[in-house]
């Protein structure tokens, strides 16, 4: 009873139960005002999903935004300061059970870590599903149970909710791991880190319900002039929740770098900082600087649509005549890409991070040329902003751009391999063990290898000609986006869990996720690159049975579904080893780590420590008497001290 | 021989191999096999291509295989030495000794740097050579005009007075041009028998005010020389809306005296 009390108290509910409140109640009324305004409505159809009032629920989804946050109380410490009234930093959960803590706006970065890996991992599931429902009409050539148009939406919505959940992941490694790697109770800005996530929860829920309310056919990628014009009106929810999905990159990329560059350990210089705070870095200066852009791209859409100002519809004869000059469809593609493919970077430099960071505790060895991996994070960031019209090597642009955009596309095979090597001379001559964790890196190192691999051939214009917008391409990036993210990201969560609960997990059923997983997955890829290779094509709800490929679609679903049930089977492990009643006993350091946060026990303290710490060694000098890196104080100081 | 020069020279062994063996596995063309007299013309590879009709087709495949060869010599090197790692250097029971102490090597670090930026450039010129060659204009090409649209290939033989048909016929190992345009919004017309693939735009409208629709200004062009006769799908590569999944046309490609009596007909 007390927990239904919590629950319906917590910020959470409170934000959706505002958003569907102020969303629907704005979305009525803003329509009642139009009709009475003269302006053209479907007045017939009050309660259609598919056939609203597009201008309306515009209004209506953004208002409903600020009525999620107004109701959470996200703005309330700063509203009080536009009054004048002092708001300290609240922490702990204010008498009430620790639970609470991840239902409400807390400022504490773990907390918000958790939030983060939680939303992430029930996103990662809603977007999983509807995989597996498109992998089942797909299974057997023919239309089974899908038409074009929902089979579009299904897909759709499938892509933009998958980035959702890796930038909630990201979000969920960076903002857990980054403070306290380097010696900080806490980020830079507490409370724009609490705004930066609880903005994903109305985000998240606009995209959802966009699928029920018309869909959508444009992909996550929504190119004119299709999204400008097309009658599914879910596509108005999708380009908005997008849109306000960024403001968690931006606020977050910003507190992170401001948090590094001030808030580090005394005796932390940059090249003693932990890897992975490194990976942070180059992640959180791309998410700051081109986020930016695929807004710009998305509110011109909208506003093409909902407000008739032209971008992208070129120029009819008719327009010509009355002066209204045209535009351009390729022109949303460039400011599209500009940030989504330095977007591809923000989803994996945290990963590769990741490996780097665990593998020289599994190796017992120092990381092999660590200031070369650091820089290689940054030397991917940098050029990877300069590479994203290999998009668009169909398009009409010059030849000179497809040109220089193949070299500059290539040239990032370049330290990425740094990485590679690296990672291999880490683990070469070490004394290797193979817990989950580990293998979880291991398997996201080949799986990112193969990933990595099918990026050339379609950095290449000539080849990439043949293979655009065909399976390879999905393959390819599948292959990256498991490898950079998911499977580190797993890797992360098996190893720092008894780090955050003071439970270990069960290493069987970690093993046997991950020998579930990783087969399944490498069948899965090199499947799709073929069937993409013969002539499948993306985004068909149904394939030629001529191409010969229904064989290959078969063992594609099949793969999908034994990649769901090993994840199902993680989520089980975690949930159910967290409730064991006492504190493992090895949960302080069970791997050894030299890095600061497994110098005090587990779970870490509200502040992470209990006095400032001290670096003053290296982080990875594994092999070496008496190197030491942190001095950290391993219980709270007496009472008088 | 030393342990570490042995395991480089087990690692070596292991990458030459897994190569050959990955390079036939993935492209198809297991010609180590063909050395010694089996016939692999059945035997298919993980990511082999469809049959090359094209000219063009004839030149991306031979960048394809230069391409498969980098992914199986990168791919076995370091899956190989990875493998190897896990079984070589696994901690041994009753070993509580901490790895090498080995903080790096900066001449592996620039080798490791520098021969990858060779690559790089090689493939860089490859790439430059392999697309200016498949979009380079040919003398005597024949031009047919092509609209897309929801969901459906419209062609126009400007040389038969603009008869329209639903499907493409051209002559083999002559070289085509396609002028195309959008009736409404993105598609692309792609065959990948023919390797090109080329994205087809609402019409930007840059002509006189007063001219009819014009084929020669705001509209996108792909260039093929089919080569082997035979029927062959279009295949829209661009998603345009619910029926993107079955917006096709047949290339018909037929020998230069069948093309002849399907032009005559045209007439009748």
């Amino acid at each position: 009873m007390r927990t239904l009390f919590y629950i319906l108290n917590s910020a959470l509910f409170r934000g959706i139960l505002g958003q569907i409140v102020t969303g629907f109640g704005s979305y009525f009324l803003i329509r009642a005002i139009r009709i009475g305004l003269g302006y053209d409505v479907p007045i017939s159809e009050t309660w259609s999903l598919t056939v609203w009032d597009e201008p309306s629920g515009v209004l209506a989804a953004i208002i409903s935004v600020l009525g999620s946050l107004l109701f959470a109380g996200v703005f309330n410490d700063w509203l009080k300061w536009t009054v004048g009234k002092e708001t300290p930093l609240k922490h702990g959960s204010g008498g009430k059970p620790e639970w609470t803590r991840y239902l409400n706006v807390d400022v504490n970065h773990k907390v918000i870590g958790i939030q983060y890996g939680f939303t992430s991992l029930f996103v990662l599931l809603v977007g999983g599903l509807l995989a597996i429902i498109f992998r089942l009409e797909l299974a057997l050539p023919g239309l089974q149970f899908l038409d074009g148009d929902n089979y579009n939406t299904i897909f759709s919505a499938h892509g933009i909710i998958m980035i959702a959940s890796i930038l909630l992941g990201v979000g969920a490694m960076i903002n857990y791991l980054a403070p306290m790697m380097i010696g900080a109770s806490d980020m830079a800005f507490p409370r724009l880190n609490a705004f930066s996530y609880w903005v994903s929860v109305p985000s998240a829920s606009l995209i959802i319900l966009g699928m029920f309310v018309g869909g959508w056919d444009t992909g996550w990628t929504a190119y004119p002039t299709n999204s400008t014009t097309t009658t599914m009106l879910g596509v108005q929810m999708f380009l908005l929740g997008f849109w306000l999905n960024g403001f968690s990159s931006i606020a977050g990329g910003i507190n992170l770098m401001v948090t590094t560059a001030h808030m580090r350990a005394k005796g932390m210089s940059l090249f003693r900082m932990p890897i992975f705070v490194w990976a942070a870095i180059a992640t959180s200066f791309l998410q700051a600087t081109t986020t930016q852009t695929v807004g710009v791209a998305l509110t011109m859409v909208v506003a093409q649509r909902t407000l008739g100002l032209n971008f992208f519809e070129p120029a009819t004869q008719a327009m010509v005549a009355s002066g209204i000059p045209g535009g351009d469809p390729v022109l949303f593609q460039h400011i599209f890409w500009f940030y989504s493919h330095p977007a591809v970077y923000v989803f994996i430099l945290p990963g590769l991070g990741i490996i780097s960071e665990l593998l020289p505790v599994f190796s017992r060895k120092p990381l092999f040329g660590y200031k070369w991996i650091a820089l290689s994070s940054l030397g991917i960031a940098l050029v990877g902003m300069l590479v994203w019209a290999h998009h668009m090597f169909t398009s009409n642009m010059p030849d000179v751009f497809k040109i220089g955009f193949m070299l500059s596309t290539l040239l990032v095979a370049v330290p990425t391999g740094v990485k590679f090597f690296s990672w291999i001379g880490t683990m070469w001559e070490g004394k290797l063990v193979f817990p989950t964790p580990m293998l979880f890196v291991l398997g996201a190192i080949s799986v990112f290898l193969l990933g990595g691999l099918s990026g050339p051939i379609l950095g290449t214009v000539a080849t990439d000609i043949h293979l655009h917008d065909t399976y390879f391409v999905v393959g390819h990036f599948h292959a990256t986006m498991f490898g950079g993210f998911v499977f580190p990201f797993f890797a992360a969560v098996y190893y720092w869990y008894p780090k955050i609960t003071g439970r270990m997990y069960n290493e069987t059923l970690g093993k046997l996720h991950f020998w579930l997983m990783v087969p399944g997955f490498w069948i899965m890829s090199l499947t799709q690159m073929r069937v993409g290779m013969l002539g499948m094509r993306r985004r068909i709800a149904d394939y030629d049975p001529n191409l010969g490929i229904n064989f290959e679609h078969a063992l594609i679903t099949f793969s999908s579904l034994v990649i769901g049930w090993s994840i199902l089977i993680m989520l089980y492990n975690l949930f159910s080893s967290a409730r064991a009643p006492e504190k493992a006993a090895n949960a302080d350091n069970p791997w050894g780590s030299r890095s600061p946060e497994f110098q005090v026990p587990s779970p870490l303290p509200e502040f992470n420590y209990y006095s400032p710490i001290e670096i003053v060694g290296d982080p990875y000098e594994y092999g070496v008497q008496d190197a030491d890196y942190a001095i950290v104080a391993s219980a709270a100081p007496a009472a008088g001290d | 021989m030393s342990k570490g020069l042995k395991h480089l020279v087990n690692v070596t062994v292991i990458t030459l191999v897994l190569t050959v063996i990955s390079f036939m596995a993935i492209s198809g063309n297991w010609f180590l096999f063909e050395v010694v007299g089996i016939d692999t013309s059945n035997w298919t590879g993980l990511v082999q291509p469809p049959i090359a009709a094209s000219e063009e087709a004839v030149i991306i495949d031979r960048f394809f295989s230069g391409h498969f060869w980098v992914i199986a010599s990168l791919f076995s090197l370091v899956f190989g030495m990875m493998i190897y790692a896990v079984f070589a250097f696994r901690r041994q029971p009753g070993d509580d000794e901490d790895g090498e102490y080995i903080h790096g090597n900066t001449a592996l670090e620039i080798a490791w740097t520098a021969l990858p930026l060779v690559l790089v450039v090689a493939f860089g010129i490859w790439g430059v050579n392999a697309y200016t060659e498949v979009v380079a204009a040919e003398p005597n090409e024949t031009t047919i005009h092509v609209e897309g649209y929801k969901w459906d290939w419209a062609f126009f033989y400007p040389q038969y007075e603009n008869h329209f048909d639903e499907n493409l016929y051209v002559p083999v190992n002559q070289p085509v041009v396609l002028k195309m345009k959008s009736r409404d919004v993105m598609h692309a017309f792609w065959v990948p028998e023919f390797r090109v693939k080329q994205d087809v735009y609402p019409q930007l409208y840059t002509g006189d005010l007063q001219e009819e629709e014009s084929w020669d200004t705001g509209i996108t062009e792909i260039r093929f020389t089919p080569i082997e006769v035979g029927e062959y799908q279009v295949r829209c590569a661009e998603l345009c809306g619910t029926q993107h999944w079955s917006m096709y046309a047949t290339v018909y490609v037929l020998p230069q005296a069948e093309y002849d009596e399907w032009a005559a007909s045209l007439s009748e």
